[in-house]
C-alpha cells in the first residue's frame, strides 16, 4: 500500500527536504517509484523531476500550509470560546461575591464597589466585543478549507488518472498526458492559491472598531448586568438615600441644638443681668432697712415717715427676694440645660 | 430662748478660708468648725485652730464630691481617685453594684472621720456635716451616714435634716438639688429621684428606729447671692449688713426650745487680697470650693463681727454640740 501524505508542516529550513519527501510520496502513489527506492535514485530526467517537484511545490506543499493554518484558526476559535465560557461563569459570581458582604453601614464602600465593578465589566465587555469583531472578521477556516479541498481535488484527480500510467513503456520518461496533467495541475493550483491569497489578505486587515459606541454599549450592559446579578441585600441607592436623609436630619438637629444653645446663652446673660440688678437693689434696700431697724432696736423711736419707709422697704425686699429666688431657679434650670446640650455636642 | 450653734464650713483646704475661720473662732464669733480631712495639711490647720481657740468644737466635713478619696471608692471617683462633681452623682443600676457602692461609701466616710479623730486631743469628733449635703439626697446614702454616726461612742451628732421652718429648700440646697435633679432627669431617667428624697428626708429621719442625733434646725439662708460678678468693697459692706440682719431676723422666728445650727462660709475679710485669694484657690489641686463666692464669704465674716457687736448679750455664749 502506498504511503500516506503526512501533510505535516516543518520548519522553513526543512522546506526543501519536505518537498523532496512529498515528491517521493507522490511518485510512489502514482506508481512511478517503488517504495524501496528513493527520490535520489529515481532515474527520471531532470526536467521531468523538476516538473514533479514544481507540482508538489504548488499543490501538496500548499495543502500542508492550509492544514496547519486551519489548525491554528481552530485553536484561536477554541481559545475565544473558552474565554467566553470562563467569563460567563466568573462574572456573575464575582459580582455577587463583591456585593454580598457589604451592609448599609458601609454604603460608601458599596458605592466604590459599584463604580469599580462597573468599570471593570465595561472594560471586559469592550475587549470581548473587539475580540468578537476580530474573530468574525478573520473567518478564514471556510476559505482555507475550500482552498485545501480544491488543491486536494487537483492532486487526487491526477493521482487517480495516472496511477500506473505516469511513465512511458521505457519507464524512464513521463507520458505526455501526465506532463500535461501536471502542468495543468500546477496552473490550477496557482489559480486556487491566487484567489484565496487575495481573500486572505482582505480578511487579514484589522476590523474597523467603533470604540466609543462599544464603550457606551459595554457600560450600559455592565450596569444592567450588575444590577441584575448583585446580591439581593446590596441596595446602595437606598443606603445612600438613607445616609443622606440621616445626615440631613442630624444637620437639622445640630442646627436646632446650636440655635437653642445660642438662645440659652442669650437668656442666661439677660437673666444674669436682671439678677445682678435685683441684687443691687436688694443690697441698697437692705442697707437702708438695717439702718432703720438698728435705730429702732437700739431703743430710738422712728418718726412716722421713717416707720412708713421701713415698712415699704421691707415689703419691697420681700418682693425683690422672691423675684431673685425665682430668677435663680430659672438660671439653674437654664444652666443645667445648657450644660447638657454642650455635653451632647 | 432658742439656742444657736455657729459653724464655719470648708475648713482645712484653702489657707485664706482657714485664716478667716481661725480669726472668727478666736474672736468668739463661732463655736463650731467643720473641717475637710481629705486634704494634706488639714491637720496643721486644726492644730493652729485649737491652739488659738481650744474650746471650738471641731467636726468632720465629709465629702464625696470634692478633692480626692482616702479609700478605693471607685463608684464615687473619676480617674486617679478624684471625686466626681456633685452634679454627676448617679446610682449604679445593678443591685449588686449598689451594695458594693454603699460598702465603699461607709469605708470612705469612716476613713475621713478617723483621720480627724487622730488629730483631735480628746479624740472626739464633735459633729458631722456633708459638703454640698450630698449624702442627704439619696436615702441609702443617708442611711449609711446615720449608721456610721451612731456607731461611734459617744454618738456623733449630724447636721440637721430640717431647714428653717416654712422653707422646703434654702438657697444653697435648692440650687444644688435643682441642678442634680435636672442632670439626672436628662441623663438617666430611671435613677432615684433624689430631689424627691430631699423633700421627704425630715419625715424619714423621724421614722428611723435608730434616728441620728442632730439639732432641731440648720440654717444657711444667709448664703449667696449667686457669684455672678465681683462685688465692690462697698457692696461687700452692704451685703454684710444684710446678712447680719438676715441671721438676726431668722433667729427671731425660732421656738424657745429649738437648737439651730447656723452654717457660715467664711474667708479672711481683707478685701485687698480678694483677687490673690481667688488665684491661690484656683491653683490648689482641690475642686469643690467655688472662688466666685469669696467676696460673699468676706461679707459673712464681717456680718458675724457686727452681729456679735449688736447682739452679744442676746445670743452669746453659743450652744455646744454636747448639749443636744
Amino acid at each position: 500500500m502506498s504511503r500516506e501524505y503526512a501533510f505535516t508542516p516543518k520548519k522553513d529550513s526543512d522546506y526543501h527536504e519536505e518537498l523532496i519527501e512529498q515528491a517521493e510520496i507522490f511518485s510512489e502513489r502514482v506508481e512511478m517509484l517503488s517504495e524501496a527506492s528513493s527520490w535520489k535514485d529515481f532515474s527520471l530526467n531532470k526536467a521531468s523531476k523538476e516538473l514533479i517537484r514544481s507540482f508538489c511545490h504548488e499543490n501538496i506543499m500548499n495543502i500542508v500550509w492550509y492544514k496547519a493554518k486551519i489548525e491554528n484558526e481552530q485553536f484561536y476559535r477554541n481559545l475565544y470560546n473558552f474565554i467566553t465560557i470562563i467569563l460567563i461563569f466568573l462574572i456573575p459570581f464575582a459580582i455577587w461575591g463583591t456585593t454580598e458582604f457589604v451592609n448599609a453601614r458601609e454604603w460608601k464602600t458599596g458605592e466604590k464597589i459599584t463604580s469599580i465593578v462597573t468599570v471593570v465589566l465595561t472594560f471586559i465587555f469592550a475587549i470581548h466585543k473587539w475580540l468578537t469583531a476580530w474573530m468574525e472578521k478573520r473567518n478564514f477556516i471556510s476559505s482555507f478549507n475550500h482552498a485545501k479541498v480544491e488543491l486536494s481535488n487537483i492532486l487526487f484527480r491526477i493521482e487517480n488518472d495516472f496511477r500506473g500510467f505516469a511513465l512511458d513503456e521505457s519507464g524512464e520518461f513521463l507520458t505526455p498526458q501526465f506532463k500535461l496533467a501536471l502542468e495543468k495541475g500546477i496552473e490550477d493550483s496557482k489559480k486556487v492559491l491566487q484567489e484565496d491569497t487575495k481573500n486572505y489578505f482582505e480578511k487579514l486587515a484589522n476590523p474597523a472598531f467603533d470604540l466609543s459606541g462599544a464603550l457606551i454599549s459595554s457600560a450600559t450592559s455592565a450596569k444592567q448586568l450588575f444590577s441584575q446579578v448583585k446580591a439581593e441585600s446590596f441596595k446602595v441607592e437606598e443606603w445612600r438615600k438613607e445616609a443622606q436623609d440621616k445626615e440631613q436630619r442630624e444637620a437639622i438637629k445640630k442646627e436646632e441644638r446650636d440655635t437653642r444653645i445660642f438662645d440659652l446663652r442669650k437668656l442666661i446673660l439677660i437673666e444674669n443681668t436682671k439678677y445682678q440688678a435685683l441684687q443691687d437693689k436688694i443690697l441698697d434696700l437692705s442697707d437702708k432697712e438695717a439702718d432703720l431697724a438698728d435705730k429702732k432696736e437700739s431703743g430710738q423711736s422712728l418718726t412716722q415717715e421713717e416707720q412708713k419707709k421701713l415698712t415699704h422697704i421691707q415689703d419691697s425686699l420681700v418682693q425683690y427676694e422672691t423675684n431673685a429666688g425665682n430668677l435663680m431657679i430659672e438660671l439653674a434650670v437654664k444652666e443645667a440645660e445648657l450644660e447638657l446640650l454642650l455635653d451632647s455636642k | 430662748m432658742a439656742k444657736l450653734i455657729f459653724t464655719a464650713d470648708d475648713f482645712g483646704v484653702v489657707p485664706a478660708i482657714d485664716k478667716g475661720i481661725v480669726d472668727a473662732a478666736e474672736m468668739g464669733l463661732i463655736n463650731s468648725v467643720a473641717t475637710f480631712t481629705n486634704k494634706d495639711g488639714f491637720e496643721k490647720s486644726v492644730e493652729i485652730l485649737l491652739d488659738r481657740s481650744p474650746n471650738v468644737e471641731v467636726g468632720a466635713h465629709l465629702t464625696i464630691s470634692s478633692g480626692y478619696a482616702l479609700t478605693s471608692a471607685s463608684f464615687f471617683t473619676e480617674k486617679g481617685s478624684k471625686f466626681k462633681h456633685y452634679g454627676n452623682i448617679k446610682r449604679p443600676k445593678r443591685e449588686a453594684d449598689r451594695v458594693l457602692e454603699l460598702v465603699q461609701l461607709e469605708k470612705e466616710i469612716r476613713a475621713q472621720i478617723d483621720k480627724l479623730v487622730e488629730v483631735l486631743p480628746d479624740r472626739r469628733v464633735k459633729h458631722l456635716s456633708v459638703h454640698f449635703n450630698s449624702l442627704y439626697f439619696i436615702k441609702d446614702y443617708f442611711d449609711v451616714l446615720v449608721k456610721v454616726a451612731n456607731s461611734y461612742d459617744p454618738v456623733i451628732p449630724i447636721r440637721s435634716v430640717h431647714a428653717k421652718p416654712g422653707i422646703k429648700h434654702d438657697f444653697f440646697v435648692g440650687q444644688m438639688a435643682l441642678q442634680i435633679a435636672f442632670k439626672n432627669l436628662f441623663r438617666q431617667k430611671e435613677v432615684d429621684h433624689i430631689d424627691e428624697f430631699a423633700e421627704a428626708i425630715g419625715d424619714y429621719a423621724k421614722s428611723m428606729t435608730n434616728p441620728p442625733k442632730m439639732p432641731s434646725l440648720f440654717h444657711t439662708a444667709h448664703y449667696g447671692p449667686l457669684g455672678l460678678a465681683k462685688l465692690s468693697e462697698r457692696k461687700v459692706e452692704k451685703l454684710a449688713k444684710k446678712k447680719r440682719r438676715k441671721v438676726f431676723k431668722s433667729s427671731q422666728k425660732l421656738q424657745d426650745d429649738e437648737v439651730c445650727e447656723y452654717v457660715f462660709h467664711l474667708i479672711d475679710d481683707n478685701y485687698n487680697l480678694l483677687e490673690g485669694y481667688r488665684a491661690s484657690a484656683k491653683s490648689l489641686d482641690y475642686h469643690g470650693i467655688n472662688d466666685k463666692y469669696f467676696d460673699s464669704r468676706m461679707a459673712e465674716l464681717r456680718s458675724l463681727k457686727t452681729f456679735k457687736q449688736h447682739y452679744e448679750d442676746e445670743f452669746y455664749p453659743l450652744t455646744s454640740w454636747t448639749n443636744l
